[in-house]
């Protein structure tokens, strides 16, 4: 193996102070504006942020969750798809003290308010029209509730709901905050500890109803640095993040991993363009669970099996190549 | 870095509720045919206003009119545009009607099959851009800026209408109802004054029509765009038209809100009843 790639593949060295958010300032002060630390494709391109940019929008929302009432141990909601916005959130409520859940986006009535009233959240965070719909109707029943922040703002610029807010007029909030707190974020992320919690996931549920199981940083820390041990994951590496950020595995790459090797995110468009995104970006890695996968192969082999004789010849020929590089390289 | 769209797509300058398009008096004959037949009414800033009728009613004849591939024999049509000033269309040559902010759509689809959904909505942007014939196809300086300037307008209509996966595909190989909202996104592209869609849900499933009927509604709450449609499901129209407008053998039998006109008895008698028969 390629010794300048292994040696960048140290992640950044941890300690029972390390939390994500003091992670995200290391590599801040590493990278600042000269690496991507998140895509989405937008608008038919990949926007991006810069990791001093993603930083910098962290601080900004961590401001106004605290100008919100959000402290230490609460637990702020995220309810959406794989956006910037998600990661900028977990990051922001971590940086206060607090832990996110994620909530799939597929979730629906009872699903959501039972997440939300065992963890008994105040802010919830939510994607789009769709979602805050959700959380309106279900509102009843969910008298915790003070806040519910939304960043797609398409369908939702007539809703007159006394308890609405963009995600960046609460952005906008923290940096006025700010200006009368200086210093106290800073106090805040220095007191966090690893053993404090970061998320909460959800248990699959196939037994009786999905528990909240409480993660600490030094937990996805850990997971992370052995799964890097095992497999090491270079930093810069290109990693397109399309399962839901709400599970334990995408947290466990996308953040544990991504923030101790300082990766590069990047979210797909749709879920319909995913495939389309996957081609385009050409990522290093890759992690899914095995449906995923026999799902990508058959209908790669069902085109192959359609192709005339030369793309097919190549196909195998390309296929053994590879085969015998990966049985090298294991 | 909010989410917001940066581009609004309605091109009128009208308050909300003022009067936009006077149709007076309008005949228009084929030979011995009398298509249209003294229509009058009007349309206001803002609404979806229906224009319903039986088959061979003139509907379409209308849209033709307005949007000026017909010249009717007797009559006018008055498109008031705020700062532009008013103007009868009815002696305005299409591509003018076009520049005014009239947008269409067609019955039986017309879009550029070989050619891509991005490329055929960027056509939309065509009355609005300026670059000669040369850096255009030098693709060059002034060109290309206008160019990327235009793209992120239609960017927007492609993620309204919910299109992001067939961006690069050829509008040809799409299935029906994906074509259709093309057609839509080619309109809204041109950020119409006043959008004419003649059957936007003609063909369509019911997950479809429900849909398209969001689109419509997004397109005219959002953007506050004055829709004028064709349409024959009486449920989808009383559902979202703001005005009906009644046609029968090219004269206009009934003008007013869903629930007046489903209450008149000539429409019941002209369309309602026939379709219950049929």
């Amino acid at each position: 193996m390629n010794l300048a790639r292994k040696a960048s593949a140290d992640p950044i060295p941890v300690d029972d102070a390390t939390t994500f958010p003091k992670l995200l300032a290391e590599l801040d002060r590493r990278y600042g504006d000269g690496r991507i630390a998140v895509q989405e494709k937008r608008y038919g391109i990949w926007q991006s942020h810069t990791f001093r940019q993603l930083h910098a929008r962290v601080r900004d929302f961590a401001h106004g969750l605290a100008s919100l009432g959000v402290g230490p141990g609460q637990v702020v909601a995220v309810l959406g798809d794989n956006r910037p916005e998600w990661l900028i959130s977990e990051l922001a409520s971590q940086s206060l003290g607090a832990c996110t859940v994620g909530i799939y986006p597929t979730s629906v009535g009872e699903e959501i308010v039972q997440v939300l009233s065992d963890a008994r959240v105040k802010v919830v965070v939510a994607e789009d029209q769709e979602q805050v719909d959700k959380i309106i109707e279900l509102k009843d029943r969910l008298p915790d509730i003070e806040t519910v922040i939304y960043y797609d703002t398409r369908g939702l610029e007539l809703y007159q709901v006394p308890y609405l807010l963009e995600f960046t007029a609460v952005e906008a909030k923290g940096r006025e905050w700010a200006a009368a707190h200086t210093g106290w974020l800073d106090e805040q992320i220095a007191a966090g500890r690893a053993d404090d919690v970061a998320v909460i996931c959800t248990t699959s549920g196939t037994t009786g109803r999905p528990k909240l199981a409480m993660l600490s940083h030094a937990n996805l820390l850990c997971m992370g640095r052995s799964l890097n041990e095992v497999d090491p994951m270079p930093s810069g590496n290109r990693y397109l993040s399309f399962l839901p950020l709400a599970w334990i595995g995408e947290q466990m790459i996308s953040v544990a991993c991504g923030l101790q090797m300082g990766f590069t995110l990047s979210f797909a468009e749709e879920a319909v363009t995913q495939r389309a995104d996957l081609r385009e970006l050409g990522p290093d890695m890759m992690f899914s669970p095995p449906r995923i996968w026999e799902d990508m192969l058959s209908s790669i082999m069902v085109r192959v099996g359609e192709a005339g004789w030369l793309k097919r010849k190549t196909f195998a020929w390309g296929q053994a190549v590879g085969d015998r590089h990966a049985e090298i390289k294991l | 870095m909010s989410r917001a769209y940066r581009h609004n797509l309605n091109g009128s300058t009208l308050q909300a509720g003022a009067l936009q398009m006077e149709i007076r008096d309008i005949t228009l004959r084929f030979g011995g045919v009398r298509a249209l037949d003294g229509v009058t009414f009007s349309v206001s800033q803002g609404d979806i206003h229906a224009i319903i009728g039986p088959n061979g009613a003139g509907k379409t004849s209308l849209l033709n009119c307005i949007s000026g591939l017909y010249r009717p024999q007797v009559g006018e049509i008055i498109f008031h545009s705020g700062q532009r000033g008013d103007r009868n269309l009815v002696h305005t040559k299409p591509g003018m009607i076009a520049r005014l902010g009239v947008a269409r759509t067609f019955q039986n689809i017309e879009l550029f099959r070989h050619m891509t959904v991005l490329e055929n909505i960027m056509l939309g942007r065509h009355t609005h851009m300026r670059h000669s014939l040369l850096t255009s196809f030098l693709y060059y300086g002034p060109a290309r800026r206008q160019e990327i300037r235009e793209r992120e307008l239609v960017e927007e209509v492609i993620d309204l209408l919910e299109i992001q996966a067939v961006r690069n595909k050829q509008v040809g190989a799409l299935a029906y109802g994906f074509q259709k909202r093309v057609e839509l996104g080619r309109a809204l592209a041109m950020q119409p004054a006043l959008l004419l869609l003649d059957e936007p849900m003609a063909g369509m499933n019911a997950e479809e029509k429900e849909d398209m009927a969001r689109f419509i509604l997004d397109v005219n709450d959002l953007a506050g765009v004055t829709t004028v449609l064709i349409e024959h499901d009486m449920g989808v129209i009383m559902d979202i038209s703001d005005r009906v407008s009644v046609l029968d053998f090219g004269r206009c039998i009934a003008d007013g809100s869903p629930t007046e006109v489903g209450a008149d008895q000539a429409v019941r008698d002209a369309y309602l009843g026939q379709e219950a028969h049929a």
